[in-house]
């Protein structure tokens, strides 16, 4: 099957806990959920925040069933606190 | 009706009330209820010296229109708007800014104040406090996913 690469863009609080150019390489169809489990593995640090954090492609929020198929940014959206 | 302003809701420069929509344009309206957000030089109890916030705009953005538009709707409003400010801010400088403009003051306030509730709790800002010590830290926020089951 294909690989795809998906770039990682953190914001909030997850940003100062992952690497500024993060990406990897995954095979086509490959859930969100199993992209962040993945991220939580290789940066144990982030995995209790990860849980927390929202995902979205571009301006959409997008679930963690959601299966990406080509070479995208994943925003990773920690906890927000705007005003 | 005259066409409204357009301009953008996440703002990286000194925010400034001359955005909004005048008035005189809703003459049907007689309230007007007006929230300003300044950062201030405290939070639990530290000394705060400076704030930095950020955003994701491309959705903040689409939030805050949406949200503009539920709120507006929910609270029989006519106007409604929202800007947030971006960056680094030093105290005293305006972090946000809400209008509402209703045919009764109870509506202007109550849709002011559930605007400013939601856009804290649910938009794609954060903010990072500088306090007198060096240190800095990401105000704990709000999580706002869906679903939070990993694999």
């Amino acid at each position: 099957m294909q690989n795809i690469t998906i770039k990682i863009q953190g914001y909030g609080a997850i940003e100062r806990l992952l690497p500024a150019d993060l990406s990897l390489q995954c095979q086509m169809a490959t859930p969100v959920a199993e992209i962040i489990h993945f991220i939580a593995l290789a940066y144990p640090d982030a995995a209790a925040l990860l849980k927390c954090c929202a995902c979205a492609i571009e301006d959409n929020m997008i679930s963690r069933q959601t299966e990406l198929s080509t070479d995208r940014t994943l925003v990773l959206l920690s906890p927000v606190a705007g005003g | 009706m005259q066409s409204l302003k357009q301009f953008p809701r996440i703002q990286d420069t000194v925010l400034s009330a001359d955005q909004f929509d005048d008035i005189q344009v809703f003459p049907e309206c007689g309230g007007i209820a007006q929230f300003v957000g300044v950062v201030r030089n405290h939070h639990a109890g530290r000394a705060v010296t400076a704030l930095k916030y950020t955003a994701y705009t491309p959705l903040a953005e689409k939030m805050i229109a949406e949200i503009e538009q539920e709120i507006q709707q929910k609270y029989d409003v006519a106007y409604l708007r929202v800007i947030h400010r971006i960056g680094m801010l030093a105290i005293g400088e305006t972090a946000i800014m809400v209008i509402a403009y209703a045919t009764h003051r109870r509506e202007a306030f109550a849709a002011c104040e559930a605007a400013v509730e939601r856009v804290k709790h649910e938009v794609t800002i954060w903010k990072q406090q500088f306090y007198q010590d060096g240190s800095s830290e990401y105000v704990a926020g709000c999580c706002i996913a869906k679903d939070l089951t990993i694999s």
